[in-house]
């Protein structure tokens, strides 16, 4: 019964959102499953085990808008099908060929959970990043749009992207470059411009979830989106949400937008489900302890035992909901697979449904296509054996060097494991109160030898520099240094910087926490320079030369008491006499009440005795 | 507020503190690479990123045999959903400051490290440092770590050191250390939430060694016992080492890279319970996690009376620019010829006191001279010590020499006014003026470094000034008539003369509670008890009684360089040049006043 009438809705809801959907309108309601109704959306949820009881989960989707002119003739009503209404004006309006958009947060840990997925192609650094190729006759007018697109998604999206300007945005020349065939299929009429930024301050939470589910034309109601909630997403050891739009073309006429929209996160199992099981911590009953039986226990000693290695859970354990249905409307049904070791590992699914299980490149994998609630089980008892994890071609971290309030320094380590030399580039972005000295830089290799930048030897690492200087308030540093990285080698970068004194007004209110500074950007590049792999280090947390700003008002009402005692003083002694003690007393009696009283009473007296003289005279 | 949030750090997490010092009783006299393979493996299989760093000492403690790389195994655990940029550090060093085997601490740093591990309630990443001892050794760490670390998990925002020596069960007290070198303190707040959190879970605390029996005592006497010990403490933090290769406070370790430190160290075998001062350490952590700001940047500056009483610096600070004060009221008396006494001291006039340009320039120029070499003399000790020679068994002796030998000279030197008192020359109205440059000039150069120093640390500032007060009552002329006065001044004042007697002293098991006991309830019977128990006893053939100038003497030397400690640089740029040129001028006989009595005569008619 439910099922029908939720076949009800769904109908009703094509109606709302197909143009074509006319010639479909009558298929009797019991076909619906079977029909070809299609649109061009893709779903795919992938499922790994890694090491230390960790599990990835990729969610992808991928959508089209239907075709449009990209420099139309006339207007006409545009319909976006399944693509977002919300995106489609809005690229529209900035002359947007291409918008990427990340919100990612916390440490990925390369040596547990190995290579990034997808070559770190939809992964970004902590915070939001967003990069667009804006077409634009000049850079102003570029520049211009760029800021009117970041406005608009920043209300779109809950992300402060409006705080993006002039003094955060870069143009990138090696990387981020687009992918869109439209560069190829059209000629355009204005020029294109390449525009990043990244706002490594933004926390990533709900509030950026619920707009990304509403891009998707399931909008998390239906199909593998429907697993989504904030609370799990976001309670995960890494996440990472990207959008990804380009505009592909056969020719002038025949264009669309395709988007691609991703959530990678990884949760820890174990530690997912006793948060489900004790929300409150509690510590572990004296019965469930596991120690180790080869060192002393008793009641009281216990040497603890490492990660537990039998697991049994299923998806709902992990996101706190079932699968509801495939999203029927996709042209490809909504597909689970899970890239786990057969030997030790078991999967099932459990659904009302009768699903299907088909090996697709070594993997397991489940196709959703009736509107059944779908859930699955993992059931293993050495969790430890899992596949082979493709370890990350590079190893990357950025810290912070020096201790002195007024300068600093960068050190940028890279590891290569491969057993290729690889060609490499750092691209990193510094706000304009970091005043890199690149003379400073230097390479270290091994740990062992140190050249300089000058060197003739640095020339063997560090094959080009691009850097473009910072300007006070308007524009960072932008710094991308192409390297070539032998295999089985470390590198250390190092470089310094001068810290900048900001305006007064430009301080951060005293409870702040210092000025975070975006990631870098590592990436190795294939012979013909596109990027095969890249990754992003974590922020990093720098302190500014802070005044003391109570000191003013100390100072202020110092000043004011000392100055409010010497006016005092001062008015004191030009407003009143100074006397000698004799002529003190003399002048005190003179003011005193019996004085007075006397004086009053003379002066009645010298009264009478006028009229007695008057009155003498009379006489 | 802190330690509001329950903690779960109890029952069966005691089970596994009790597994972890089970397992380090048995190995902590394995080898260093074994201990510190041990425990690296703990903290991976724990879920912590380990790394090890190889501290290269810059020489070596004096009992951690030669040469050796001292091992610091760490872990980092990057706080999931965190943004990865600001870090705490925990330190459980293997020895503690008195060179014990640091077992309860290190069972309870493990058990800490994987019951935080537990927690999601971190945005801030823990790191777990397990250094060999906890001055060179950690030093050599945090300097790594902000310099050439591979592996670091951001900024460090805080650190706590942990030390607690014994195997029991329970503890009775903590023992709060605090100071850094050069006078740098931790925030007040970070303190204060520490004193709050054990205070809530039922310990008292110690600051500054007060011992158990006068934690309740809270008036006027008591915390002016912990002022005076907290200024001595201050003034002497980083120069101290801890004997059998233990090490300082930890605390000295972070001084200079914008770290709160504190060190909690846990005493006696009773009382509360092990995991009690877990969920201490646990509530300090969470603290300093919910931070969402940094530390107030007007909290670094205070004394402490009692755990929970301070001073600001606006209160204490004009004690030391009174002292420091005298010195320039003595420059400027030496101006003004009081301090020749052939003259009449009453019958000053201005227009009558001459000054030439020789002795002037002369005056100047021996006083720079002077300056210039006690440079080169302290900078060539470091050079010295650093580089040339370990402090170890072998060169004991020679340290012996050198120490007592620049004692000897020093105390010698003081004497010379009696040697050039068998000389005689004609004195003159050139040579009175000559010293009266250099006597006031010294001493003006004394007093703007003190004010320098003041700021930074008072402490050092404060008692340097009041020991080298003596300086300023020195005088000249007739050599018959000074002379024994002068050289007792400078024997008083001389930085050698207190190198011995502190390096004495530190050595000594004194206590000023026990003494402020004596004298705040003064009974006789009692006052002879103690002396016949803690004075009489004292062995003046022990060796290692006569070692304390020595160790404090390489201390002040090595200071600079292991800890970045200014102490020597101002001994040898400011006390010792000022103390050599008053030197010279109680060796100069001058009979001749600055006033010339026709002159005088003159004006009065």
């Amino acid at each position: 019964m439910l099922a029908q009438w939720l076949l009800l809705v769904l109908n009703g809801l094509l109606v709302c959102l197909a143009d074509e959907v006319v010639e479909n309108h009558n298929v009797p309601q019991s076909d619906i499953e079977k029909t070809t109704i299609s649109y061009p959306y893709k779903e795919y949820l992938e499922l790994k085990p890694l090491e230390r009881n960790n599990m990835l989960a990729a969610f992808n989707f991928e959508m089209n808008s239907t075709e449009f002119e990209v420099y139309p003739s006339q207007s006409r009503p545009k319909h976006y099908s399944v693509f977002s209404k919300l995106l489609g004006p809005i690229l529209e309006s900035t002359e947007t060929r291409e918008l990427h958009l990340r919100f990612s947060q916390a440490w990925y840990d390369a040596e547990n959970f190995g290579k990034l997925p997808h070559d770190g192609r939809f992964s970004g650094g902590t915070g939001v990043e967003l990069w667009a190729l804006i077409e634009g006759d000049t850079q102003e007018e570029a520049f211009k749009k760029w800021i009117q697109l970041a406005n608009s998604l920043s209300g779109l999206f809950c992300a402060s992207l409006n705080f993006i300007d002039s003094a955060s945005t870069t143009y990138p020349v090696t990387l981020f470059k687009p992918e869109s065939t439209i560069l190829e299929k059209v000629p355009l009429k204005k020029n294109l411009y390449l525009l990043r930024s990244a706002l490594p301050r933004e926390p990533i939470c709900t509030e950026n979830l619920t707009p990304f589910l509403k891009l998707l034309p399931a909008k998390g109601k239906a199909g593998i989106s429907s697993l989504l909630t904030g609370h799990k997403v976001f309670n995960s050891q890494w996440s990472s949400m990207s959008i990804d739009i380009t505009t592909e073309c056969n020719d002038s006429t025949h264009c669309y937008y395709n988007m691609k929209q991703a959530i990678n996160m990884i949760l820890n199992v174990p530690k997912t489900i006793e948060r489900d099981e004790t929300p409150i911590p509690k510590p572990t009953p004296g019965h469930l302890l596991r120690c180790d039986e080869s060192k002393k226990h008793d009641a009281y000693h216990c040497f603890p035992m490492g990660e537990p290695t039998d697991l049994d859970f299923k998806l709902s354990t992990l996101f706190g909901k079932v699968i509801k249905g495939g999203a029927l409307i996709a042209e490809q049904p909504s597909k689970v697979c899970a890239d786990v070791d057969l030997q030790h590992w078991e999967v099932g699914t459990i659904s009302l449904a009768h699903v299907e299980s088909f090996i697709e490149d070594e993997k397991l994998c489940f196709e959703l296509n009736t509107l059944q609630e779908y859930d699955l089980q993992f059931k293993t008892s050495q969790s430890n054996k899992i596949k082979q994890l493709d370890n990350p071609p590079i190893l990357a971290s950025r810290s912070l060097s020096g201790y002195s309030q007024d300068s600093g320094g960068f050190r940028i380590d890279l590891f290569n494991p491969t057993d290729d030399d690889e060609s490499v580039v750092a691209f990193e972005t510094l706000p304009w109160f970091i005043r890199p000295y690149l003379h400073t830089l230097t390479i270290t290799v091994n740990g062992t030898t140190t050249y300089r930048v000058t060197d003739v030897e640095a020339k063997d690492y560090i094959t080009e520099i691009i850097y473009n200087l910072a300007k006070d308030r308007e524009r960072p540093s932008h710094l991308e240094l192409l390297m070539s990285l032998p295999a089985q080698t470390r590198l250390k970068l190092t470089f310094q910087f001068d810290k900048a004194m900001l305006l007064y007004a430009e301080y951060p209110p005293d409870a702040n926490h210092g000025f975070e500074i975006e990631p870098a950007v590592i990436a190795i590049l294939s012979p013909s320079k596109e990027v095969i792999y890249q990754m992003r280090t974590t922020t990093a947390l720098l302190t500014l030369p802070t005044p003391d700003f109570s000191m003013p008002y100390n100072v202020i009402i110092l000043t004011s008491t000392v100055m409010s005692l010497a006016l005092g003083a001062v008015f004191n002694l030009l407003c009143k006499r100074t006397v000698t003690e004799e002529q003190a007393e003399v002048e005190l009696a003179k003011h005193s009440i019996l004085n007075k009283l006397q004086v009053f009473k003379s002066k009645i007296k010298k009264l009478f005795k006028k009229e007695d003289t008057v009155t003498d005279v009379k006489k | 507020m802190p330690s509001q949030a329950y903690s779960f750090f109890r029952e069966s997490e005691w089970n596994f503190v009790r597994g972890y010092r089970d397992e380090i009783i048995d190995h902590i006299n394995d080898s260093m690479e074994d201990r510190n393979n041990m425990i690296g493996s703990w903290l991976s299989e724990v879920g912590y990123k380990v790394s090890r760093f190889e501290a290269i000492p810059p020489f070596s403690n004096k009992a951690s045999n030669g040469t050796e790389n001292q091992l610091v195994t760490y872990g980092i655990y990057h706080a999931p959903k965190g943004d990865d940029t600001e870090a705490m550090v925990l330190v459980a060093p293997w020895k503690t400051l008195d060179g014990e085997n640091n077992i309860n601490g290190l069972a309870l740093s493990m058990g800490l490290a994987r019951y935080f591990n537990r927690l999601s309630i971190w945005s801030k990443n823990i790191i777990v440092v397990f250094p060999e001892n906890g001055q060179d050794t950690l030093r050599s760490w945090v300097d790594a770590y902000h310099s050439n670390l591979d592996q670091t998990g951001g900024s460090i925002e805080s650190a706590v050191i942990l030390e607690f020596a014994s195997d029991t069960d329970g503890l009775d007290y903590i023992e709060l250390n605090y100071a850094g070198v050069n006078g740098q303190l931790p925030n007040l707040d970070l303190i204060n939430c520490a004193v709050m959190i054990s205070e809530h879970e039922g310990f008292k605390v110690s600051v500054h060694n007060t011992p158990l029996g006068q934690l309740w005592a809270n008036d006027y006497f008591s915390r002016i016992t912990t002022l005076l010990k907290g200024i001595y403490g201050m003034a002497t933090a980083g120069l101290l080492h801890g004997v059998n290769g233990g090490g300082g406070n930890g605390c000295e370790a972070f001084s200079g890279w914008n770290v709160q430190t504190i060190t909690i160290i846990a005493k006696g075998t009773s009382g509360k319970d092990i995991t009690t001062l877990g969920r201490v350490l646990e509530a300090v952590f969470r603290s300093v996690n919910n931070l969402l700001e940094k530390f107030h940047q007007s909290f670094f500056f205070y004394l402490l009376l009692a755990p929970r009483q301070f001073v600001s610096i606006g209160n204490y600070l004009p004690a030391a620019v009174l002292t420091a004060t005298s010195f320039a009221v003595a420059s400027l008396s030496s101006l003004m010829t009081n301090n020749n006494i052939n003259n009449p001291s009453t019958k000053f006039n201005i227009k009558v006191v001459k000054l030439d340009n020789l002795p002037l320039i002369s005056g100047l120029l021996v006083f720079m001279l002077v300056t210039f070499t006690m440079i080169v003399f302290g900078l060539f000790m470091i050079y010295l010590f650093s580089n040339k020679i370990q402090y170890d068994e072998l060169s004991e002796d020679i340290y012996l020499k050198i120490t007592y030998g620049l004692i000897a000279a020093n105390i010698g030197s003081i004497f010379t006014p009696y040697l050039t008192r068998l000389f005689k020359y004609k004195s003159s109205a050139t040579l009175s003026q000559f010293v009266r440059i250099l006597n006031s000039f010294s001493l003006f150069y004394l007093t703007f470094s003190f004010i320098a120093l003041m700021v930074l640390h008072f402490s050092l500032s404060f008692l340097i000034s009041i020991v080298a007060l003596p300086l300023t009552f020195v005088k000249y002329g007739p050599l018959k008539r000074t002379t024994t006065k002068n050289v007792l001044w400078l024997f008083l004042s001389s930085p050698f003369t207190w190198l011995f007697l502190l390096g004495l002293f530190n050595k000594l098991d004194f206590q000023l509670d026990v003494l402020r006991n004596l004298i705040q309830y003064f009974e006789f019977p009692l006052l002879v008890k103690e002396f016949n128990e803690k004075v009489l006893t004292v062995d003046l053939t022990d060796k290692e009684l006569w070692m304390g100038p020595v160790d404090l003497l390489y201390g002040l030397v090595t200071g600079y360089v292991r800890l970045q400690n200014w102490t020597w640089l101002f001994v040898t740029f400011a006390w010792l040049p000022v103390w050599f040129c008053t030197l010279i001028v109680s060796c100069i006989n001058v009979e001749t006043s600055d006033v010339v009595e026709s002159d005088l005569d003159k004006k009065d008619q």
